[in-house]
């Protein structure tokens, strides 16, 4: 988990330099890293980072996919509606960070994706597949704040 | 005050000093969920010398704390929550390092939470 992280952490660094940007997805990378950790089943699990520029856009986008057994998969599901669905997100945030700790678990990774990093947060389940993805717009090295 | 141990190890440690009730503690490392639960025992320890008069502020320096993953922010919280209980003040200071500008964005939820006696620097 360290090593991805830190992977992250020097991709950003070399391309957007250590502004917003850079922190906001290495703190987007090391959430979905930690859900992996805590959630996925044992087998197969996939962390995916990728910087791209088309049409003078650019663009940074992590992706995870993994298996989960049917309860945590029902309760990341149910999470991760009322994130992506909430119109405030830094007022469902300050909700989870007062119950937080309440069921034995932070549930702040992924709000804090989106609260704190302002980023783009999507996700599908297939059978008992999870893919989370997280995406946003970023500034190049000399632009960034 | 009943002396409270300092974490130690390469990815996380603390250095605290505690002077005529204020308790001082500097976060040094990552806190990811593999160390934060070391941090939660500290805190464990700090609570009750808050409930018992004898720590009335906490200074939590952030200057050489390199990483806080949702782990951390949850612990921080639940120690708040304990404080909010209490029916004397104790203030909380989180010190932030300038050049760390993440800092005040992953401390706020923390004062939102606690915000007559959490402040950010």
């Amino acid at each position: 988990m360290n090593r991805a992280r830190a992977l992250v952490a020097a991709l950003c660094e070399a391309e957007l330099g250590t502004g917003t940007d850079a922190h906001n997805f290495v703190m987007a990378a090391q959430e979905l890293l930690e859900n992996l950790a805590k959630y996925a089943a044992p087998g197969h699990a996939s962390f995916r980072f990728e910087l791209s520029a088309q049409n003078g856009r650019r663009r940074a986008r992590l992706a995870t996919r993994n298996e989960a057994s049917a309860e945590p998969l029902a309760v990341a599901s149910g999470l991760l509606g009322r994130i992506t669905e909430s119109r405030d997100p830094v007022a469902l945030y300050d909700a989870l960070v007062a119950e937080s700790g309440e069921s034995g678990r932070s549930r702040l990774g992924l709000i804090r994706i989106r609260a704190e990093g302002d980023l783009e947060l999507e996700y599908a389940v297939r059978g008992s597949s999870l893919e989370i993805v997280v995406s946003g717009d970023v500034h190049s090295k000399r632009h960034s704040a | 005050m009943t002396p409270v141990t300092d974490l130690e190890g390469q990815a996380f440690s603390t250095k605290s000093v505690y002077q005529a009730g204020t308790f001082s503690v500097s976060l040094i490392g990552c806190l990811d969920m593999e160390t934060t639960p070391r941090l939660r025992g500290f805190l464990t320890l700090v609570a009750p010398e808050v409930a018992a008069g004898t720590i009335n502020a906490v200074t939590f320096d952030a200057s050489q704390l390199y990483l806080m993953s949702s782990s951390a922010i949850s612990c921080f919280a639940n120690f708040l929550k304990e404080l909010k209980k209490l029916a004397r003040p104790c203030w909380i200071t989180f010190r932030t390092n300038p050049t760390h500008t993440w800092q005040r964005r992953a401390f706020e939820p923390l004062v939102r939470l606690a915000d007559k006696f959490a402040t950010i620097e």
